[in-house]
């Protein structure tokens, strides 16, 4: 299935720019042997883009249905849940840019691997309820990464002419998860041993693939601007990302953690994210030897 | 756009697969750790048993500070493994023993009491409210068993020094008993009081009945932990051990005189997924042949539940492994043949207790863990039926 997947996509980016270079042909037929472009030009208005981008994300993990391995016999259920940590581990993201654009919309489609990070902690207390006193504070704080394979699809609105061009941009996406890793570093403070033992163990990490559902899907919105300087389009754009639904398998959920032993399980959670993204994109339009353009 | 419409629309319709899938029953696979915040509390679980209303009992033993016995704590959970009550007997209820046992929707257990260390049988309904305990006509219960709508005992008697085998009705009356004697000497009983008081080896005792209706016990008779044959008027096979350092671990009775079993040998231990034991004679478990499990701790507690596993009949045995976890075997039933390992738990040590059936075709498998290693609590897995089918890699 992933393979068939992973075809589909190549032959479609393959086909589609293939198609993309025939179309430029048949919508711009031998451009001017003298060929100079002016700006506000219906030939202008129509173009194919391909390009790169590039940028970074933070995440917030949305827990909808709270799990915990940890029964309390006589604590409240509320103290094992998980604290959620917003938007405070950077990932990264880094693809591909197809845009076919006409007038001032334009619609885009960009393949991008995407590494989306968040963190959650869980605390746990014993006391020692005789005349000691004791207790020990165990803190565990967890990193999760996942890496996804996306394709995004956007639709854009640009507000100007001219070189400077801000634009809204809203769409959909949908990711295939390629990766994910669990990270766990254990601290506290012991007590028990007739001193203050603030301790701080070895971060460890494991894998997570089979805790996440290997599909994401959602929605975005975002705004941005292009800048026309010559013959590129450099872009620049701020997206927020929203996932429409839980990304974590059910049926995994306990089996193939291999945390559980220390209280750990994923909570039911969907993801928000926020992107700041830069690309530089070249006119296929350009790529015939035929035309010349001032920008 | 025909082609950004065609990707699209394969999206939607990718996504849709395991998205729309993404869903399971909280009952169906979970894990639970039973915690306490006390430092001073501890369990050391026994058994489990589903309900009625496909909730959980879990029994086990805490320590008491007055005494080497274990109290007796039981916790009832909802069928997500979610806690839902406790009750701790009376300090004076001591060393319960396993197996639950359940008569309709009553569930039973052995303890006794710490003075006169008579068995006491309480009874336990599926919301965990407990009877009044039934004083027993024997001391120092070892294991029970469920034989029909009575009870299978084996007990300490210690002013004979002798194993005894009873069979009791669920108003506690002794309905015929046999008695087998551990032998005379310095240092005969010793391994057995140490049993009761946790300060030693925790024997595998165990009790059942064989289809042609001879009862059988695993316990000290004649110097030996045995595997003893009876109609409860004599040992009419038996299966010696060595001394308290070999024996069976665990016993399943299969159809026509084949057994699934377990074995320990001076720490070595074997399992035996289709074995014939010579049960009217005498024999020794040390020539029993079997798989060597060298991952297991020395003389491993070892549990056997007959299940059947995607339409196929299969021997599931767990044990503890030497590096904390509960290890998972399965067994063809009809020829004995290894279907699959797996391995439960991580971090935390983990050791198993207790393994039984589900009746949505899932396996509970109870089992003791330290939390940050140094709590021991009580633990609770329940595997569904398609993670068991995951289990087997051999068709």
């Amino acid at each position: 299935m992933k393979h068939k997947f992973y075809l589909i996509i190549v032959l479609s980016l393959v086909s589609l720019a293939a198609q993309s270079q025939d179309r430029s042909k048949k919508l711009f037929p031998k451009a001017k042997k003298t060929g100079q472009a002016k700006v506000g030009d219906t030939f202008l208005k129509q173009q194919w883009y391909l390009g790169l981008r590039w940028g970074v994300n933070l995440t917030r993990a949305v827990p909808e249905d709270r799990f915990s391995t940890i029964s309390p016999l006589n604590f409240e259920e509320e103290e094992t849940e998980k604290d959620y940590q917003d938007y405070n581990k950077l990932g990264v993201q880094i693809g591909l840019d197809f845009t076919y654009a006409f007038s001032n919309l334009a619609i885009s489609l960009q393949p991008t691997y995407i590494r989306e990070r968040f963190s959650y902690s869980n605390q746990f207390a014993w006391q020692d309820g005789g005349s000691t006193g004791a207790s020990l504070n165990l803190d565990l704080d967890q990193d999760n990464e996942l890496e996804y394979f996306e394709l995004p699809i956007s639709v854009k609105y640009q507000f100007l002419e001219g070189p400077f061009k801000p634009f809204v941009q809203a769409g959909g996406y949908y990711g295939f998860l390629v990766n994910a890793n669990k990270s766990v570093k254990f601290s506290g403070t012991d007590t028990a041993s007739g001193g203050e033992n603030t301790f701080e163990r070895e971060e460890f990490s494991v894998g997570a693939s089979d805790l996440f559902l290997t599909s994401q899907a959602g929605v975005f919105g975002g705004l941005g601007f292009h800048y026309d300087p010559g013959n590129i389009r450099l872009t620049f754009d701020i997206i927020y990302r929203y996932g429409l639904h839980n990304i974590t398998d059910k049926a995994n959920r306990y089996s193939e953690n291999r945390l559980v032993g220390v209280g750990d399980v994923l909570d039911d959670l969907s993801l928000r994210n926020i992107s700041v993204n830069l690309g530089v994109l070249f006119p296929l339009r350009f790529l015939s030897t035929t035309f010349k353009s001032n920008g | 756009m025909r082609y950004l419409t065609t990707l699209l629309l394969a999206f939607i319709l990718l996504a849709g697969c395991d998205i729309r899938d993404n869903d399971i029953e909280p009952s169906e696979s979970f894990f639970r750790i039973y915690d306490n915040n006390q430092f001073d509390t501890s369990f050391l679980p026994l058994d489990v048993i589903q309900t009625s209303n496909e909730g959980y009992l879990i029994i086990s033993g805490t320590r008491l500070e007055s005494t080497d016995f274990v109290g007796v704590n039981i916790i009832t959970t909802d069928k997500a493994g979610n806690f839902l009550d406790e009750v701790a007997l009376a300090p004076n209820f001591v060393h319960p023993v396993a197996d639950w046992m359940a008569i309709d929707s009553t569930y039973y257990f052995f303890c006794m009491d710490d003075a006169s260390l008579q068995t006491q049988l309480f009874s336990v309904d599926a919301d965990g409210t407990l009877a009044d305990p039934i004083p027993v006509g024997v001391t120092m219960p070892q294991h029970a068993s469920l034989d029909g709508q009575e009870f299978i005992l084996s007990s300490y008697d210690n002013e004979n020094r002798a194993t005894l085998l009873s069979t009791v009705s669920v108003d506690g009356s002794i309905t015929a008993s046999a008695s087998f004697l551990i032998g005379d000497g310095e240092g005969v009983e010793e391994p057995v009081i140490d049993h009761y008081t946790r300060t030693g080896r925790q024997f595998p005792f165990m009790t059942g009945r064989l289809d042609n209706g001879i009862y059988y016990f695993n316990g000290f008779f004649n110097f030996t932990l045995s595997l003893v044959f009876t109609d409860l008027s004599e040992a009419t096979g038996v299966v010696q051990g060595q001394q308290e350092n070999g024996g069976l671990s665990a016993l399943m009775p299969l159809s026509g005189g084949q057994f699934a079993a377990a074995r320990f040998n001076f720490g070595d231990n074997y399992v035996l997924p289709n074995a014939a034991l010579n049960t009217s004679g005498l024999s020794s478990s040390a020539d029993l042949a079997g798989n060597p499990i060298l991952e297991l701790v020395p003389d491993a507690d070892v549990y056997i539940e007959r299940m059947t596993i995607d339409e196929q009949p299969v021997l599931v045995y767990a044990s503890t492994t030497k590096n904390g976890q509960v290890i998972i075997l399965l067994y063809d039933e009809t020829d004995g043949a290894w279907l699959g390992t797996d391995y439960l738990g991580f971090s935390n040590p983990f050791e198993v207790r207790a393994i039984h059936e589900t009746v949505d075709g899932g396996l509970a498998v109870l089992a003791q863990t330290s939390m940050v290693g140094r709590f021991p609590r009580s633990s609770l897995f329940k595997l569904s039926a398609k993670e068991l089918k995951g289990m087997i890699v051999v068709d």
